[in-house]
């Protein structure tokens, strides 16, 4: 089983992007789970996805960083007993560190053959993340293997090119790709990285 | 330990509960509500950093309601046609709020929205239970109909609600714990 985590901050547009990726996977012929986690005691994207047909479990009211880690870890064992999927694909709730994600799902010795962190990041409001919450923002994108930049197309040009350098400065070696995630522009760069 | 949602300084709350009477109105009326809640994050906060979002539906049908940026609005996902009754999934996820000021903020701004709902009991920790005015009655069977506050053109003072829409839900708050509430305009009964 792969199992890609699409981690970043609240509103980065981390859904849209899992959806695009699960449909493209689902074309390729794979089955394809998906984790939800929403910080809050309600999720919402787990109906959506739920209605429109896709195989997904919620996990509510924590963060399967920390506070869910031990829920997440018993969810994927059925997930692996239940479905038994190709692909999983995991989207913390923004507020969520995905290194620590991935550490929760090493401890169990869980049969992954590879475990991807992509992380998301929100063009337009790139100032205002690192004007905020720079500490917090770094944190949550630095175990990341590759970064996506979202939004790209209401991005004026100087924001992404400091943003690039601000990616290639703070979390150096990662490739910042840049995407449309609504449209799916500039996807199919991110999903040959991912060998999807 | 400090949780990655406390480090943030994050807020995140929702409830459900179900619409009866879905149409474009009510999808319009929705929108705004949720607009309301982040510009309220906005002026609380001095900036809006986070993610409001309603999932509406029924059976295999069902619509999301999403902010992100201000700017930008509440973006609409998918269409449905009118139905006699749709349930919700209402939640936000942000930054520099108080949750349960939050959530008393999400229950007024649905509550003004004119919007005919109903919260499912369990789902909200800063509970309101509503009836109908006018003595009409309310057949969804999901709250107590036993629980008034304001009654008969008694006037709510805490100004965070428009008393004049119509179809209007009358409220009561039971906070838990010993928890305060600031807006004035109920007793303070704890459960």
């Amino acid at each position: 089983m792969k199992i890609y985590i699409l981690g970043g901050f609240l509103g980065s547009g981390k859904t849209t992007l899992l959806m695009k990726m699960a449909d493209k996977l689902i074309e390729k012929g794979n089955k394809v789970s998906i984790l939800v986690n929403e910080a809050g005691s309600i999720g919402v994207d787990g109906t959506t996805m739920k209605n429109d047909g896709y195989n997904s479990v919620e996990l509510p009211s924590g963060c399967i960083c920390c506070s869910l880690a031990g829920t997440m870890q018993d969810a994927l064992i059925n997930i692996k007993k239940d479905y038994n999927p190709d692909v999983l694909i995991i989207e913390p709730t923004g507020l969520a560190f995905s290194g620590k994600v991935k550490e929760a799902i090493q401890l169990i010795d869980y049969p992954a053959e590879i475990i991807r962190i992509v992380g998301i990041f929100d063009g337009p409001r790139f100032k205002l993340f690192t004007s905020k919450k720079q500490e917090f923002y770094q944190k949550q994108l630095e175990d990341s293997d590759l970064l996506v930049m979202n939004k790209m197309d209401l991005t004026p040009e100087p924001v992404k090119k400091e943003a690039v350098e601000w990616m290639n400065a703070n979390i150096p070696g990662r490739k910042v790709f840049q995407v449309v995630g609504t449209t799916g522009e500039g996807l199919d760069a991110v999903f040959k990285e991912l060998d999807i | 330990m400090t949780t990655s949602v406390e480090e943030a300084h994050g807020a995140a709350v929702g409830f459900s509960g179900h619409i009866h009477g879905f149409n474009a109105d009510v999808e319009f009326r929705l929108a705004e509500m949720i607009l309301k809640v982040g510009k309220w994050v906005e002026q609380e906060s001095g900036m809006f950093l986070g993610h409001i979002k309603m999932a509406l539906s029924c059976g295999d049908e069902g619509i999301n309601l999403n902010l992100t940026d201000l700017d930008e609005g509440v973006l609409h996902h998918n269409t449905m046609m009118p139905k006699k009754k749709v349930d919700f999934h209402f939640m936000a996820a942000v930054t520099d709020v108080d949750a349960h000021e939050l959530e008393h903020v999400m229950m007024h701004a649905i509550e003004d929205s004119g919007v005919d709902f109903c919260i499912e009991d369990q789902s909200a920790t800063h509970h309101h239970d509503h009836d109908h005015e006018h003595g009409e009655d309310c057949d969804c069977g999901c709250h107590d109909h036993e629980h008034h506050h304001h009654e008969h053109g008694e006037d709510c003072d805490c100004g965070c609600h428009d008393h004049d829409h119509e179809h209007h839900h009358e409220h009561k708050h039971h906070h838990e714990y010993d928890e305060d509430c600031k807006c004035g305009c109920h007793d303070h009964k704890h459960e």
